[in-house]
């Protein structure tokens, strides 16, 4: 049974379909990881439209408020297991946007973050190394900040809770997550 | 019709000064003294009326700039021709303890959003146009409007932890006066608050 997960880590990591969902600047980096000089699909990684069909969520820059619940709209919507890449220093700490009205300092309080890439913005080798990192990650089955997000429901709640001040709910009335 | 043309026009209708700072740029401003509110927004509504009529044929922006000191906001209205082609900025004053104004939809459309937007960030009330009461980016927005001088981000983010976490904002703020110091005077040449 063991061995078979394992199996099963591996061929998740060479099939990796990110959700192209982008915050901020740090998305300007991405088209030369897909274009021609990089080729991130020789990894197997690919852009995906939906958050059903998306594995890993890239937020690539600064995360306003407003930004921060589409983030965790979509991140509920994206089937176990899924992944939190942040890319870039201002979802760290908020970077040069740390004393903006509009921008959330600490992206890592309100979702479970499996890698960051620092840097301002990072470019496309960062790219292709936190892409291989991650890669790495999963086939040995250590990025596994979507068990964290189930187990502390309640902090990361609380969290939400106290940031936009009341429950995020959705429009159909049923309760996120 | 040539841009000395629409200069001459404007000041022999309104006996308004246009200016040309650089090519392709004409700036009006409303005279502030002299006149009762009333007059002024009925001078700035014929104003944009006219400039429609005579080839200007897209509102750019409707900005607001918060000149705390002389407690006035500065409206400014872009107006683009295609045809002549020229900028030209309408400026008028309103006063900053209680901004006021009236809107320009009928006259021209989109300044539906751009009131909107400089209600949001500024909070003058524009009259008249309903959808400026609304919220244009931020929402649950629950202090003065942020982009007012006299708004504080660091005391802001101070009273809503959650959202400035992972930063202790104080050596920087420290920082950050201890750059920007005044230039006194004498240095400047009591040039300082020069007119943008």
């Amino acid at each position: 049974m063991v061995e078979w997960l394992k199996l099963v880590d591996k061929a998740r990591s060479r099939s990796i379909w990110m959700l192209m969902y982008c915050t901020g600047c740090g998305a300007m980096e991405l088209p030369p990881a897909m274009t021609s000089r990089f080729d991130m699909e020789r990894f197997g990684i690919m852009p995906m439209a939906t958050p059903r069909q998306a594995d890993v969520i890239l937020v690539t820059g600064y995360v306003t408020k407003k930004t921060l619940k589409r983030i965790i709209y979509a991140y509920e919507q994206m089937p176990a297991p899924k992944w939190v890449v942040s890319h870039g220093s201002c979802p760290i700490n908020g970077g040069v946007y740390w004393d903006s009205h509009a921008t959330v300092n600490r992206l890592d309080l309100f979702l479970p973050v499996d890698l960051y890439v620092a840097g301002c913005m990072p470019r496309a080798e960062a790219n292709m190394k936190m892409f291989t990192e991650l890669m790495d990650m999963i086939a040995k089955g250590e990025a596994r900040g979507w068990e964290e997000y189930v187990k502390n429901r309640d902090y990361y709640k609380e969290n939400q809770r106290k940031l936009f001040g009341y429950d995020l709910v959705f429009t159909d009335g049923r309760s996120a997550l | 019709m040539r841009v000395e043309e629409v200069i001459k026009a404007i000041q022999d209708k309104f006996g308004l000064e246009v200016e040309s700072p650089y090519p392709r740029r004409l700036r009006v401003r409303i005279p502030a003294e002299g006149k009762s509110e009333e007059e002024r927004r009925q001078m700035l509504r014929d104003l944009l009326q006219y400039a429609k009529e005579i080839g200007f044929q897209h509102m750019s922006f409707i900005t607001c700039v918060d000149f705390i000191k002389d407690g006035r906001f500065e409206l400014n209205y872009g107006l683009w021709s295609y045809t002549i082609p020229t900028m030209l900025v309408v400026k008028y004053d309103l006063d900053r303890e209680n901004p006021k104004h009236i809107t320009v939809v009928d006259i021209w459309k989109p300044a539906k959003t751009w009131e909107q937007e400089v209600h949001e960030m500024f909070g003058v009330e524009f009259d008249g146009n309903p959808r400026s009461f609304e919220p244009y980016v931020l929402e649950d927005w629950d202090s003065i409007p942020p982009l007012r001088k006299d708004f504080d981000p660091v005391q802001y983010l101070k009273e809503h932890p959650m959202q400035g976490a992972g930063y202790d904002p104080l050596p920087y703020v420290n920082l950050v006066e201890k750059n920007l110091e005044q230039p006194t005077v004498e240095e400047t040449g009591g040039d300082e608050g020069a007119d943008s």
